[in-house]
């Protein structure tokens, strides 16, 4: 039983293989022009269509067989070829084949069929007819036979390292149309193809795909408008420049730059930088960052203490609305306004993330938001559906469970009667 | 079919929350899930009310499911001895008060609760709140879950008692002696649920 099973799978995965060798066929374009027309046939070939390998053998012997005396066959070969590489156009509308270009107006015959499967195989069967196979490796230094009825198949060479297809097609088209006309030259009639022996695949766009990486920590340009504070230990980020709201009087906040200062004691790191506004000439803002005696293992961001009046004397002490918090390896940030409020003055960001006891400030860790995902409205809202969700099964199963004692019912029959005893 | 329903909310609220744990733990925030931040942060307007809407809810589940089984033990049985009709009606009436316990207690509870301030201005004041909340709702737990299963009980023992008061009459003042002890298990609800609601 299982080897017959066996059997079975092996000659499933034959037929699945078979099938697929089938429709792994390389279709190739081909591309042919003679040197001098033939008496009288002219042969043309259909556009669209899939030529197989016995089709294209038959149109080509068709094609030789119109010359009076064999011609001398010469077969180019690229590695990878495709329609698309015939049609590429650069910027000027050159092609990828000035001098083929030039040669076809020239010759005769000119025929080009998009898709042929395998034609290299179909062109080995000019042997039978009495063509002599040779294989050319040198196309400067190849010497045209005395004598023709033969197939000389150049293999053109392979790309240079760092050159793209359409200078790598130049390249060989010159070779063909140098070879071609040698041949013309030397040898009366020459009948050329220019194939391939895989399909390439279509080139991407000439020009690199640019990777955009966001550098956090690029020295900002001098009109940029966002915040970075940045020293060994602590990132900062903001992303419009912060706002000092004193008494009603607004004022927006400029970083000066190289003033940013820390200092690490064994209960805070801080960060003090100073700022320029549009009335004063520079006022210091210490952020105090400190690890949490409570919950080892968290930071808080307690205050932030800003130094103006004359000599910098009066402090303020400003503290955030609502708690920043987070474990150290993570940062917080938020959205919306953190706002940090004294009595009378108040000190905006927008889009603020913060991160401090970091070992190298090179990116912030991940964020712990202040706009919650799930907010305790949520919570409370998921715990008392599940209890009515609950109910409401239970409630369901016990109306499932209801028997009616239909086992003798019988719709037909006739009502008992019950006689009352007392 | 039962089972199937049943499945279906155990297994998606499983597969809901083992999600959500995992989420948190393999992205290192394993203590953002906080049982004590939920029970901080949630209003105890929502532990007072579900606490008060369990209380009658479930006393009056357990009520009604009583009463239906001895319903219907006294209606089937009532059918060949009517004479049973009148003296299993104390059967339901044991079933029925404990709904009226479950009610008392909501009502009491209520009385309570009062919509007042909620922004933490005082930490005493705001303790003193959450505590009350949380007495409403495991006052309001204790007497519904104690009298929905008070209720189921009476409901089972009035059924037999209809069943074999119909058979045999003398067999029916004993057995409600049962009904009587199964009855003061619901009493013994109301007495803890009020008394945790005094030391608000």
């Amino acid at each position: 039983m299982a080897a017959i099973r066996m059997s079975f799978e092996i000659v499933l995965c034959c037929f699945v293989a078979l099938c697929g060798c089938s429709y792994g066929a390389e279709f190739v374009p081909v591309f042919m022009w003679e040197s001098s027309k033939p008496t009288y046939l002219q042969i043309t070939s259909p556009a669209l269509k899939k030529y197989s390998t016995d089709d294209f053998a038959d149109f080509f012997v068709n094609k030789l067989s119109s010359f009076g005396k064999k011609p001398l066959v010469l077969v180019f070969t690229e590695e990878n070829l495709s329609v698309e590489d015939f049609s590429w156009q650069d910027v000027a509308e050159n092609s990828a084949f000035p001098h083929l270009e030039g040669v076809t107006a020239t010759a005769a015959n000119v025929d080009f069929i998009p898709s042929v499967e395998s034609p290299l195989r179909a062109l080995r069967r000019l042997e039978k007819l009495g063509y002599q196979w040779e294989t050319v490796r040198h196309p400067d230094k190849m010497k045209f036979p005395e004598h023709i009825g033969v197939v000389m198949v150049l293999k053109l060479e392979d790309a240079r390292g760092d050159e793209d297809r359409p200078d790598y097609l130049r390249r060989h088209d010159s070779v063909i149309s140098s070879v071609y006309s040698r041949a013309v030259s030397q040898v009366g009639n020459v009948v050329a193809v220019y194939t391939g022996r895989h399909s390439s695949w279509i080139e991407p766009e000439n020009e690199p795909v640019v990777h955009r990486v966001r550098r956090l920590l690029v020295n900002p340009a001098p009109n940029a408008t966002h915040m970075l504070l940045k020293t060994d230990n602590i990132l900062i980020y903001a992303s419009d420049k912060p706002l000092l709201n004193e008494a009603g009087d607004k004022k927006v906040l400029m970083l000066l730059p190289d003033t940013i200062t820390n200092k690490t004691t064994a209960t805070y790191q801080s960060l003090t930088a100073k700022f320029s506004t549009s009335t004063t000439n520079y006022i210091r803002l210490q952020f105090f960052f400190y690890n949490s005696t409570s919950s080892p293992g968290y930071w808080s961001l307690e205050n932030i203490t800003y130094m103006h009046g004359a000599g910098n004397t009066t402090v303020t002490v400003l503290r955030p609305e609502s708690s920043i918090v987070a474990p150290v390896m993570f940062s917080y940030h938020c959205s919306s306004n953190t706002v940090f409020k004294a009595v009378n003055s108040s000190l905006t960001f927008e889009n603020f993330q913060v991160q401090p006891y970091m070992e190298k400030p090179t990116t912030f860790g991940d964020a712990y938001n202040c706009e919650l995902f799930f907010t305790p409205p949520i919570w409370s809202g998921l715990f008392v559906t599940s209890i009515l969700a609950l109910i409401m099964i239970w409630g369901l199963i016990m109306i499932m469970d209801i028997r009616t004692m239909d086992q003798f019912d019988d719709p037909k029959g006739k009502t008992i009667t019950i006689s009352v005893s007392e | 079919m039962r089972t199937k329903i049943a499945s279906i909310y155990i297994g998606f609220f499983t597969i809901l929350v083992t999600g959500i744990i995992l989420f948190y733990l393999l992205t290192g925030r394993g203590e953002a899930l906080s049982i004590a931040w939920f029970l901080e942060e949630t209003s105890p307007y929502m532990w007072a009310s579900t606490g008060i809407g369990l209380c009658v809810g479930l006393s009056v589940v357990g009520a009604a499911v009583g009463i239906y089984t001895t319903g219907a033990s006294i209606i089937g049985g009532g059918v060949r001895a009517p004479r049973i009709k009148t003296k299993n009606l104390i059967s339901v009436i044991f079933c029925e008060a404990v709904a009226i316990y479950g009610l008392i207690t909501a009502i009491v509870l209520s009385g309570t609760t009062a919509l007042e301030e909620t922004e933490v201005t005082n930490e005493l004041i705001h303790s003193r709140k959450m505590m009350a909340a949380y007495v409403t709702f495991g006052a309001g737990l204790c007497v519904g879950l104690v009298d929905l299963f008070c209720g189921l009980c009476v409901g089972s023992v009035g059924s037999g008692a209809a069943i074999s008061d119909a058979a045999n009459s003398s067999l029916f003042v004993k057995i409600l002696i049962i009904e009587i002890f199964a009855s003061a298990i619901g009493l013994f609800g109301l007495i803890v649920g009020v008394y945790m609601t005094s030391r608000i």
